[in-house]
């Protein structure tokens, strides 16, 4: 506690502060110590500055023996008056260290979310290898509705096995989106891995990284964004599609799956970026297969 | 008389209680602050104790003697016995008055 002593005068300190220490050792520390040591120091603080400007003020003689009551009567007003102001610049002071201190750590918050990014960046590697697949299974229906080759292929083979009437072939068609949910292996089971034929080349390179969505943004070369569709226009579609876009070590687009789609929307969507064309992503001077998240908004003007 | 008690008022009672104590003998500061608890009843800081010694050395009421350990003993002057000496018998006019006063009502 001792340190407190520093802050008095220095024509104080020189003085009395040996013995101040001294009486300190004696007395030992405590709160009620520590705040009456302040008080004198701010005391002491307002003596000086009081004697200063009392001596040009002040027609009162320099104080001796007795007569030094009279001049403390006479000095009163100017010690109240610096009283108050040291009080004041006292409590300013402390609120603005408050404050300034406030300001300083939230300066410093804005770090950690620097170093979340870096964080956020290394798990996303695993979630892309395992749910990768069955989100594509999932996702793959569009593709399929929308072109009926991949769909009269596997639909002819069910045929013979049920060898039914035309009636039947209408609830195999009804039967197969749930198939495909359920992953059933029968003869269905090819249709989302034809739909999905870029995703095996691009995972049998290693798994691809996935970039931060600007990131992967930044890569693109070139490449249309994809437009309304007059149907979905007249059908009043609007809002966001979110598309997995990989991309080979060469810079073609290898796979795009819809993560959040709009009806009539999606298959502009997958048709539009697979004919992108990326910078290969260089990663320790080799390229790297790579996919990113990018999002369409669509907006009806 | 209701001038001096004006001026008794603002005496500051730290201050009358370092002379009283330093009344019979030198002390250093911890020798005042035991002295003037067991006198009195009022312990005072370090602080406080060394803000009272400095105003009344710079007025001559106090003179320091030679360090000792590190402490350093104060020694009431001449000035500074007839200033406590006033300062009391003006307290004791006041006490007696008031107790004048308490007797009468």
């Amino acid at each position: 506690m001792k340190w407190l002593l520093r802050l008095y005068p220095a024509a104080f300190r020189e003085r009395y502060g040996d013995e101040l220490a001294a009486l300190m050792d004696d007395l030992g520390g405590g709160p009620r110590v520590f705040i009456d040591i302040v008080r004198a120091i701010v005391r002491a603080h307002v003596a000086t500055i009081a004697r200063r400007y009392s001596m040009t003020t002040s027609p009162v003689s320099p104080p001796l023996g007795g007569r030094f009551m009279l001049a403390r009567v006479g000095s009163s007003r100017t010690r109240r008056v610096v009283t108050v102001g040291m009080s004041l610049a006292v409590h300013v002071g402390i609120i603005a260290a408050v404050l300034l201190g406030g300001f300083m750590r939230v300066e410093e918050l804005p770090a950690p979310p620097t170093v979340l990014t870096v964080v956020v960046a290394k798990p996303p590697p695993p979630p892309p290898a395992a749910p990768a697949l069955p989100r594509a299974a999932r996702r793959t229906p569009p593709p399929l509705h929308a072109t009926p080759p991949e769909l009269t292929v596997p639909e002819l083979a069910p045929e013979p096995k049920r060898a039914v009437s035309s009636a039947a072939t209408d609830a195999s068609e009804t039967d197969s989106p749930d198939a495909q949910d359920r992953g059933e292996p029968g003869g269905l089971g090819s249709g989302p891995g034809l739909g999905e034929p870029g995703n095996a080349p691009a995972q049998g390179a290693g798994p691809p990284k996935l970039l931060a969505p600007n990131v992967g943004e930044s890569q693109r070369l070139s490449g249309e964004m994809p437009a309304y569709t007059a149907q979905a226009r007249a059908a009043n579609i609007a809002g966001a599609v979110m598309a997995k876009v990989c991309v080979d070590t060469h810079g073609s687009v290898t796979s795009v799956a819809i993560l959040r789609g709009l009806p009539m929307l999606d298959e502009t969507v997958s048709a539009t970026v697979r004919s992108w064309r990326y910078r290969p992503f260089q990663f320790n001077g080799h390229a790297l297969p790579f996919c990113h998240v990018a999002r369409f908004e669509f907006r009806l003007r | 008389m209701a001038r001096d008690e004006l001026d008794l008022g603002r005496f500051s009672e730290p201050a009358l209680l370092v002379m009283v104590s330093l009344a019979d003998g030198p002390k250093h500061g911890y020798a005042m602050i035991e002295d003037i608890e067991r006198l009195y009843g009022v312990r005072l800081g370090p602080g406080t104790l060394y803000g009272v010694i400095s105003r009344l050395e710079q007025r001559g009421l106090i003179v320091p003697l030679a360090t000792q350990d590190r402490r350093r003993p104060y020694k009431l002057t001449a000035a500074g016995a007839s200033a406590v000496r006033a300062q009391l018998r003006g307290l004791r006019d006041f006490v007696a008055t008031g107790l004048a006063r308490l007797r009468t009502t």
